[in-house]
């Protein structure tokens, strides 16, 4: 073998997990191999295999349970965008059961962003909901959703602890969403989520902001999302139809 | 406008114009700044942070850079709307970017082949001792670091890729120029830590975090032609999908 195709140890050592855990079919709380025989199943040193355990840690693709080794990580909430259209959906998906916390929900006067996002003018009433999302008890996101409150009256009428918002607009005012624009970025846990989403202040997480919309393209609810990424990611998945069936609706590697 | 300052944010191990540079970016993020208003001045700025006029201007050249914020002659910072530029397009995730003032280069870090191994193997359908090309690249904008992209590509389906420009050809320009035009790709975003070697790259601390997005490109025959890992740090707006 020439030495110049030869893959760094790390990269091999991270390949050769990833492998592992596809080709033996390893699923969330499996424990992988120990050490010694990892290193020799996948031919590195223990250098190059704790480094790559770390990233794959860090990349919530593993997990280390002290003193009793290393488990492929917990089943993660995939909101699949193409696939999936709501919270619950994309929990049921992975196996998981959905639930939703109700913190706090009101009418205020829009804020000028929020003004902005809902096409309103700053000022005007809005309904806003602020919501734990659950995976089998488990916090994974909080989400702040604002709905123009002059449009949709009643709309506080619901308890969304229970009800999915999307079904009381289609049922109650014939409003499907059919549009959205969505941005995820990243952020660090203020001290008032850290608690509701068990983390440490200052911890990072992925941040998601949505506006959804109409069929006719206007705006029906602008959102704020603080996620565990390590409880709770995104994928896209936008090949045609046939090809889906032919390589399968779930994304490579699904990690 | 009293502020917390999230514990964490404030680190003794990095120049303090970069901590204060991230504090105004999440402020702009999390909407505490709203877009089209002016930053408070730079003497309220080093007033709450307990710093100098020159170490908030260098904080904000930064933002100004990133595309966060437009200087206006005589009136002052103006923060920058992060939505700009996104449109409908049904395709996957994109990678934010600002139109306005944007000069986004590129330079190549490493081009080299490699063994397919086990894994990328069995994504591209070929022998794990068949050849790929990979392809490392930093992203930056305004001369400032955005985001790391590592691509696989097989080189059974590519025999002269190693030979081709990939600063005047975009790779699916050249894959579509072999018969394999992309028609989709799959798509998965999470969040890392960053190594010390890419944290260095992208000129952060290790362990800040980062976004990751997988993305595998197929064409029309379904065959996986080309995967990517990018390492994007998300202060510059992150991704955007549209429907």
């Amino acid at each position: 073998m020439s030495t110049g195709l030869t893959v760094p140890a790390k990269d091999r050592a991270s390949e050769g997990i990833r492998w592992l855990i596809a080709s033996r079919g390893l699923g969330p709380g499996d424990r992988l191999p120990p050490e010694r025989e990892l290193c020799e199943l996948v031919g590195v040193s223990r250098t190059a295999l704790r480094g790559a355990i770390a990233d794959l840690v860090a990349g919530n693709v593993l997990e280390s349970r002290h003193g009793s080794g290393t488990y492929v990580a917990d089943p993660r909430v995939l909101m699949v965008f193409q696939e999936t259209y709501n919270y619950g959906a994309a929990a049921r998906d992975v196996g998981m059961r959905p639930g939703s916390v109700l913190v706090v929900s009101g009418v205020e006067e829009a804020p000028s962003d929020v003004a902005h996002r809902l096409a309103i003018h700053p000022g005007d009433p809005v309904f806003f909901f602020k919501r734990l999302r659950t995976a089998d008890g488990r916090p994974c996101s909080i989400e702040t959703g604002w709905i123009d409150r002059e449009r949709f009256s009643g709309i506080e009428n619901h308890d969304y602890a229970q009800e999915s918002l999307y079904e009381v607009l289609e049922r109650d005012y014939g409003v499907r969403i059919s549009h959205g624009e969505e941005r995820i970025s990243v952020t660090r846990v203020r001290e008032d989520e850290a608690p509701l989403l068990g983390l440490a202040p200052g911890a990072a997480a992925l941040y998601f902001l949505a506006v959804e919309k109409d069929d006719a393209g206007l705006p029906v609810e602008f959102s704020r999302h603080i996620i565990r990424a390590d409880r709770y990611h995104f994928a896209s998945n936008d090949l045609p139809e046939h090809l889906k069936r032919k390589v399968g609706k779930k994304p490579w590697l699904f990690s | 406008m009293a502020f917390l300052v999230t514990p964490g944010a404030l680190s003794r191990e990095e120049p303090f114009y970069l901590s204060i540079r991230r504090i105004i970016a999440e402020r702009i993020e999390r909407g505490d700044y709203p877009a089209g208003v002016a930053l408070p001045s730079e003497n309220e700025l080093a007033d709450e942070f307990g710093c100098t006029r020159l170490t908030v201007r260098n904080a904000v050249g930064e933002l100004v850079d990133r595309g966060f914020v437009r200087r206006v002659q005589g009136k002052g910072a103006f923060v920058v709307s992060l939505w700009d530029g996104a449109e409908a397009t049904g395709m996957g995730f994109r990678e934010m970017v600002r139109v306005h003032d944007a000069e986004p280069s590129v330079r190549i870090l490493s081009r080299s082949r490699r063994l397919a191994g086990p894994l990328f193997a069995d994504l591209f359908g070929v022998d794990p001792e068949d050849e790929v090309y990979g392809v490392r690249r930093l992203n930056s904008v305004n001369g400032v670091p955005v985001s790391i992209e590592s691509a696989l590509i097989p080189l059974e389906l590519f025999p002269a890729i190693e030979v081709m420009d990939v600063a005047v050809f975009s790779l699916y320009e050249t894959y579509a120029m072999y018969g394999h035009e992309v028609v989709g790709t799959q798509e998965v975003l999470g969040l890392t830590e960053l190594s010390a070697r890419d944290a260095g790259l992208l000129r952060v601390r290790a362990g800040d975090p980062a976004m990751t997005l997988d993305c595998v490109s197929y064409d029309s025959d379904g065959r996986a032609v080309e995967y990517v890992r990018a390492l994007n740090l998300g202060d510059r707006g992150g991704y955007v999908y549209t429907y």
